[in-house]
């Protein structure tokens, strides 16, 4: 590296304020952050590498809470550590607070408006349509083998039988049923380091 | 402030619980913000479509409309500071131990039965959000309960977002449109 970097507050603010433009324009959240993100550190910074994008993504997806969050401070702290990290976390929320409270308030006001709900009514299709897509994404991505396919139905079943069932519990059981298959009993299958 | 500090609570285990993007924290907003009744199904309904066609994180949108609903710009920032702050912290810890945890089996075990249970939540969001939007009057098994132009968006849209690459921020915002002018 024979380039300079600015000095670290100013790296800091830099992170930060590519954050909040990140929070600004980026539609559908999560996913469709990550091409920014690559935009913003590699190419404009160049302060992470293409690969490393790769890795944060993968992890990001798989990390509790918001995908645009978590890879926004994964790669912030690839760059510049923990505090640019936090900054870049608040960063690409700040937009979405801004935002959402005016809208919020303008709900409140138009929902009684005909055409406002003949809109919502609308939107409400395409929203089904966003659940469906989703669904799909994710039975492909998670559901890989028969035990996938077990937990996925078993999941179901439950949520559906017992709906007073707190679904953390239900989430919680998944990581361990998880642990449990290909940690515990398929890790032999995979060539285990002798431990056995 | 008792209320500020559960709804920021609230929203705590749904930014800690809300696993591989938004959508699966409906079932989880549903059970801790519907049940206890504040908030309507519909309003559920309505908070997903709006936070999908504003940009941002779509978690940070719902966290901050329901606040802002709720108990004003208090409450958005209660609710936003509750959905971020689990991601904070486990950010910082992976990052941390970013070799470890990359190439870990034990977390790729524990991901890999999350992932199926994710699923099953979307699952049980698309239902449920189905329910609320094709049968606006309460579900029931007969043609004159179900809202026949809402299914037709439904199914248009889900091929065009499953079979093309238009945004669907362009689809929602048609949609939209649409009932605006036909369905009100």
């Amino acid at each position: 590296m024979t380039e300079k970097k600015p000095p670290k507050f100013i790296r800091i603010l830099l992170i930060f304020l590519s954050s909040l433009k990140m929070g600004v324009v980026t539609f559908g959240g999560g996913l469709a952050m990550i091409p920014v993100i690559e935009h913003e550190y590699c190419d404009r910074f160049g302060w992470v590498s293409k690969d490393e994008i790769g890795d944060i993504t993968a992890v990001a997806q798989s990390l509790p809470g918001m995908i645009a969050v978590n890879a926004s401070m994964l790669a912030a702290y690839k760059a510049d550590g923990a505090v640019a990290a936090v900054a870049a976390g608040i960063g690409c929320v700040i937009p979405s607070l801004v935002i959402l409270c005016i809208v919020a308030v303008f709900y409140g006001a138009f929902i009684t408006n005909p055409y406002v709900r003949g809109a919502l009514r609308g939107i409400s299709g395409a929203v089904v349509a966003l659940f469906i897509k989703s669904l799909v994404r994710m039975l492909k991505n998670g559901v890989v083998d028969v035990w996938t396919l077990i937990l996925f139905v078993a999941a179901a079943v439950l949520i559906f039988v017992f709906p007073s069932l707190n679904v953390i519990f239900i989430i919680l059981g998944g990581g361990v049923v998880g642990f449990l298959v290909y940690y515990v009993i398929l890790r032999r299958g995979r060539g285990s380091r002798g431990d056995g | 402030m008792a209320e500020l500090l559960t709804l920021f609570w609230i929203f705590c285990k749904i930014g800690l619980f809300t696993i591989g993007g938004g959508m699966a924290m409906l079932p989880l907003v549903q059970q801790e913000l519907v049940r206890r009744g504040l908030m309507t199904m519909s309003e559920s309904v309505d908070m997903v479509a709006i936070s999908q066609m504003t940009p941002g994180p779509f978690a940070a949108n719902c966290a901050t409309f329901v606040g802002m609903r709720l108990y004003g710009v208090p409450g958005a920032i209660a609710a936003t500071a509750g959905v971020i702050l689990p991601s904070l912290i486990i950010c910082l810890i992976v990052a941390k131990i970013w070799q470890k945890f990359n190439r870990s089996p034990l977390v790729k075990s524990v991901l890999s039965g999350l992932k199926p249970v994710v699923a099953a939540l979307v699952l049980s969001g698309l239902v449920s959000v189905a329910a609320s939007a094709l049968f606006p009057g309460g579900f029931a098994f007969s043609f004159a309960a179900l809202d026949i132009h809402v299914l037709i968006i439904a199914a248009v849209l889900a091929v065009a977002m499953l079979k093309t690459k238009v945004s669907p921020v362009l689809l929602i915002l048609a949609a939209g449109v649409y009932g605006a002018i036909f369905l009100r």
